[in-house]
């Protein structure tokens, strides 16, 4: 059984946790500890859908969490491995529209994440981060903006 | 000309391709595997967070499902009340500071009250007390565990709570507006519960006070998770802030500027040389690059010793250190900072031991400080006018 919920949501929790926390040390800590709930029972197992989502709202509130200790603040910022994302990533490593998405502030990553590839609703999406579904409409609205702009700051887009 | 817009396919590729190692998937599973085989034991990474955030206490989802009994309503007394007067104490100096009855609800079952608040705004330490006004509110605080309300080492939980900046918090939490760095808990006083009374301590401590005015108080009251409120958290004991005189080079990767200190903390604010620089982009994202390792990063922390008139020498062994100093925005705040960038020491008095009892301890005469010395330079001080 465990087995079975690891090889299927692995990929799905380590992209929120890396969407959140943009480096692969502190996004695997965060799947880790997501799975170590799982193990001690502390998952919603009242169907796929709720399982599911009940993986992503966890991972989602460990990232925030982490992301607001002061402590882990500076872990993760003096990390050898950020150091060497900054550097040595981007452009060939990764796409221009990740690069894009990730510059955005999680409050607008996020939704895009989880409405682009995840195929969730605003409803849903609202009901798994606790937000109006008005509000991560407006989100969405917004992040494609701050796309488009970050793609043509960034000379990407030249348009066609 | 059409101007090209972000393509769903575009953004789905772009998700794709966000893939850990494979050989880090098969060795978290591997260790996984092994505590599941073990009946779950901890993790070396959750220890870690235990060490790390002893204060950061775990909320359990806690739907306060409670059972309306049929028992005629108690009325409790007024004399109550003088039962939580001086929760906050030590001596008459902290007695001094504390401010008290700050804030008072009521939901007709119980009586919530802010008693006390102690505020420097680094450390702000608050006491809340719940009255039972009938047997409803009486059969509440008789199921209330502090454990319900506490945040894990991982933070928020199934349950947790999303404040407007969405960020979770428990569901009982004081938690500063604004932009900082923060550890913060609650401890129950049950040395002051009764039948029908309840004391929590509420702290929180930032890396930065800046523009910090104000914090919410969340508290749950009978029928609902929590009710919010804003207090003020305006510092209720003198701060002081000297520029410090002499050799300011006492690093190289850092400038020493000014000191600010109160009788429960002190920060060491300087600038910065080729310590971290920043990047902002257009969409109101951040990022801050070390330009030194972590291990040189821990290598450069200062050594500060704190000089009193008619007091001994203070030395420092603890010390939250170089960060940036930031505004609301995120924003470096060097023009709040008299010219600062960079906070590169700070001390919190009562830490580790702050939420074990409610006793304060003044450790600083912030008053007598005459000088400070910093990596063997010696400062003398200038009150800011």
């Amino acid at each position: 059984m465990f087995e079975e919920i690891y090889k299927k949501y692995f990929d799905t929790l380590y992209r929120i946790s890396f969407l959140y926390m943009k480096n692969e040390a502190d996004a695997l800590d965060v799947v880790q500890d997501v799975f170590v709930k799982v193990l001690n029972g502390k998952a919603v197992y009242q169907g796929e859908e709720k399982l599911k989502a009940w993986l992503l709202v966890t991972a989602s509130n460990s990232c925030k969490s982490r992301l607001k200790k002061w402590w882990n603040k500076k872990r993760s910022a003096y990390t050898e491995e950020c150091e060497k994302r900054w550097n040595a990533q981007p452009a060939g490593e990764r796409s221009e529209v990740l690069e894009a998405v990730l510059e955005l502030e999680d409050k607008y990553r996020i939704p895009v994440y989880l409405y682009y590839y995840e195929g969730y609703s605003t409803k849903e999406i609202g009901e798994l981060l606790s937000i109006r579904p008005s509000t991560i409409q407006t989100r969405l609205a917004k992040a494609r903006k701050l796309l488009r702009l970050v793609l043509e700051e960034e000379q990407i887009c030249t348009g066609y | 000309m059409k101007e090209r817009f972000v393509k769903q396919k575009d953004l789905k590729q772009a998700f794709e391709s966000i893939q850990a190692e494979g050989e880090k998937k098969e060795e978290i599973y591997k260790k996984l595997s092994q505590m599941e085989n073990a009946g779950g034991q901890e993790t070396g990474t959750e220890k870690g967070d235990k060490r790390y955030g002893r204060m950061l206490r775990r909320l359990a989802a806690t739907a306060a499902a409670l059972v309306a009994l049929a028992i005629p309503a108690t009325i409790y007394a007024d004399e109550i009340q003088n039962f939580f007067k001086g929760i906050l104490r030590h001596d008459e100096q902290v007695a001094e500071y504390v401010q008290q009855n700050v804030f008072e609800d009521s939901d007709g079952h119980l009586k919530m009250t802010v008693q006390e608040l102690l505020s420097d705004q680094v450390v702000v330490r608050a006491v809340i007390t719940y009255e039972a006004v009938d047997e409803e509110g009486a059969e509440w605080i008789r199921q209330f565990k502090e454990e319900d309300y506490q945040e894990g080492p991982e933070g928020a939980r199934y349950g947790e709570y999303m404040d407007e900046n969405n960020m979770p918090h428990s569901a009982l939490s004081l938690t500063p507006i604004g932009y900082t760095n923060m550890t913060r808990g609650i401890r129950e006083l049950k040395e002051l519960r009764t039948d029908t009374t309840l004391a929590i301590q509420l702290v929180y401590e930032v890396d930065d006070p800046v523009e910090l005015e104000q914090a919410y108080l969340y508290y749950p009251m009978t029928h609902e998770i929590f009710r919010q409120t804003t207090l003020s958290i305006e510092p209720n004991m003198e701060i002081r802030e000297y520029q410090l005189i002499g050799d300011t080079n006492v690093n190289e990767y850092y400038d020493a500027l000014y000191i600010r200190i109160s009788d429960l903390s002190y920060i060491i604010y300087g600038k910065q040389k080729g310590l971290y620089e920043h990047r902002r982009y257009s969409t109101g994202g951040y990022a801050q690059r070390m330009l030194v390792s972590y291990e040189e990063h821990e290598k450069v922390l200062p050594d500060v010793t704190l000089h009193f008139n008619g007091k001994e020498d203070y030395n420092s062994n603890y010390g939250y250190a170089l960060s940036p100093v930031m505004d609301q925005k995120g924003d470096i705040a060097t023009e709040s900072h008299h010219g600062a960038d960079t906070l590169i020491c700070g001390e919190v008095f009562d830490h580790g031991q702050f939420l074990e009892n409610s006793e304060v301890t003044l450790s600083l005469e912030s008053e007598a400080l005459k000088g400070i010395t910093i990596n063997g330079h010696y400062f003398t001080l200038k009150a800011y006018e």
